[in-house]
């Protein structure tokens, strides 16, 4: 990856955190108050190529900039470094045969409907779950908690598949 | 050693996560409850100012359900006068005690910043330091009590909503002036639960629950809550009540802070207490 590279990932970065602070936290549905986690795009977005340990870092900076803004010191952080944990595992399960193609990224343009959906919920859901047990600290409240991890991923999932219709087209 | 270089080199990936993780669990951990109020962060004045922009836009969606309240609020003051309402729009309002004493004042605020969702949640307001507010004042929306101020920057302040797993207050039957502790157990945002309600007192459903005032944060009589169901428990000699919150948490953006004036000498004096017990 170049240098090119890691200012697109920036300029994502400091959009996606600030749809995220500024609009949809003020998302609240039903009484569980869900909110969709559309940040987590950032981590879905990164390319094939990027180094493991990166995904890492990057999915910490992440997480810990939206906890910033929501007083909640390493919820988000510890949520999306597990995400960013599990992409490389999800990428094996899903690769195709010959691997992924050099040139393509990990969008719903370049991989298709069904594999994008695969892809994102997998890891939203993931997201999703270590948010909600790291909130609880323990399965108190299991049904809750079971509730708004299903929620929350079906509403950040919507986000997450319109995002990629208006704003990761193909070149 | 170079083969502990390879292997730490093949366990990167996993070092490098499990280190990140701990990061985050040991800020989890340390960084919320009332006494640690370091992480928070909403107050400072960057991240005060971008909620400000925000709120200038998103606080229209809630006018019709405030506009409501506002209007139930007005009507209670006309039928029942001798509540605990604010009547006038002046800056600051002022609450005399039993003495005729001025004893509580009450500063307007703005909430830009509010969450339900969370097993803590926190409230940021538009006023801070410069205005007077201080930790450990109480804040009260139209309809009760709300939260408590834990952290003040100059503009901006961050209060502990009610609806958080670490603190109760204190509260009391209005009826009957039994009190008990008032506990959100972190599920739903309309409901708490009151603890320590003896099981002779006689409930209905809909009585209001109230501020005791033994806390030196909230004035007494402050609604809190009414009651929305409650059980007689064999296995103790108490209550187990449901209450239903005043204030909605979810549509939260007018409130009062209340500054009770003589905090600082009431808690001077009470905490002689510890001499007398041994």
């Amino acid at each position: 990856m170049d240098l090119k590279a890691y200012g697109k990932i920036l300029s994502m970065f400091l959009i996606l955190l600030l749809i995220q602070v500024m609009v949809i936290n003020n998302i609240n549905i039903g009484v569980w108050g869900v909110t969709p986690m559309f940040y987590t795009l950032f981590v879905l977005a990164l390319p094939f190529e990027t180094p493991r340990w990166v995904l890492l870092v990057f999915g910490f900076v992440m997480g810990f900039a939206v906890d910033v803004f929501c007083d909640t010191p390493g919820l988000n952080a510890g949520a999306t470094t597990m995400m960013a944990f599990a992409r490389p595992w999800v990428l094996g399960v899903l690769a195709p045969r010959d691997g992924y193609e050099h040139g393509t990224r990990p969008y719903l343009m370049h991989m298709g409907f069904i594999w994008y959906l695969y892809y994102s919920a997998a890891l939203v859901m993931i997201h999703s779950t270590a948010y909600y047990i790291l909130d609880v600290f323990g399965f108190a409240h299991f049904l809750k908690t079971l509730g708004q991890i299903i929620l929350t991923t079906i509403f950040t999932e919507i986000f997450i598949i319109f995002s990629q219709y208006i704003a990761f087209r193909k070149q | 050693m170079d083969s502990l270089f390879r292997f730490l080199k093949r366990i990167h990936f996993l070092l490098i996560f499990l280190l990140l993780e701990v990061l985050s669990i040991v800020m989890l951990v340390r960084g919320d409850g009332r006494r640690n109020a370091v992480f928070h962060t909403s107050a400072n004045y960057l991240i005060g100012n971008i909620y400000d922009v925000t709120w200038n836009y998103v606080g229209y969606f809630h006018l019709r359900e405030e506009n409501q309240m506002l209007m139930q609020q007005l009507l209670n003051t006309k039928t029942n006068s001798n509540e605990y309402v604010v009547a006038d729009t002046a800056q600051f309002h002022d609450h005399k005690d039993s003495t005729g004493r001025l004893a509580y004042r009450l500063i307007k605020a703005s909430v830009i910043k509010n969450s339900a969702s969370n097993q803590n949640n926190f409230i940021t307001l538009d006023i801070g330091s410069e205005l007077g507010v201080k930790p450990d004042m109480g804040i009260m929306s139209a309809a009760g009590a709300a939260g408590v101020v834990v952290a003040v920057s100059k503009h901006y302040s961050l209060a502990i909503s009610l609806l958080n797993r670490k603190t109760g207050i204190s509260a009391k039957l209005k009826s009957s002036n039994f009190y008990g502790a008032l506990e959100w157990l972190g599920d739903d945002y309309r409901y708490a639960i009151l603890n320590e309600i003896p099981n002779h007192v006689d409930l209905h459903k809909g009585d209001t629950v109230v501020t005791s005032g033994y806390s030196a944060i909230f004035p007494p009589g402050l609604p809190v809550a009414t009651i929305e169901e409650f059980a007689r428990n064999s296995d103790d000699n108490f209550y187990s009540i449901k209450v239903k919150f005043l204030t909605d948490f979810k549509c939260l953006s007018n409130v009062f802070v209340i500054d009770n004036i003589y905090q600082q000498e009431r808690k001077e004096l009470e905490a002689e207490e510890t001499k007398f017990v041994q």
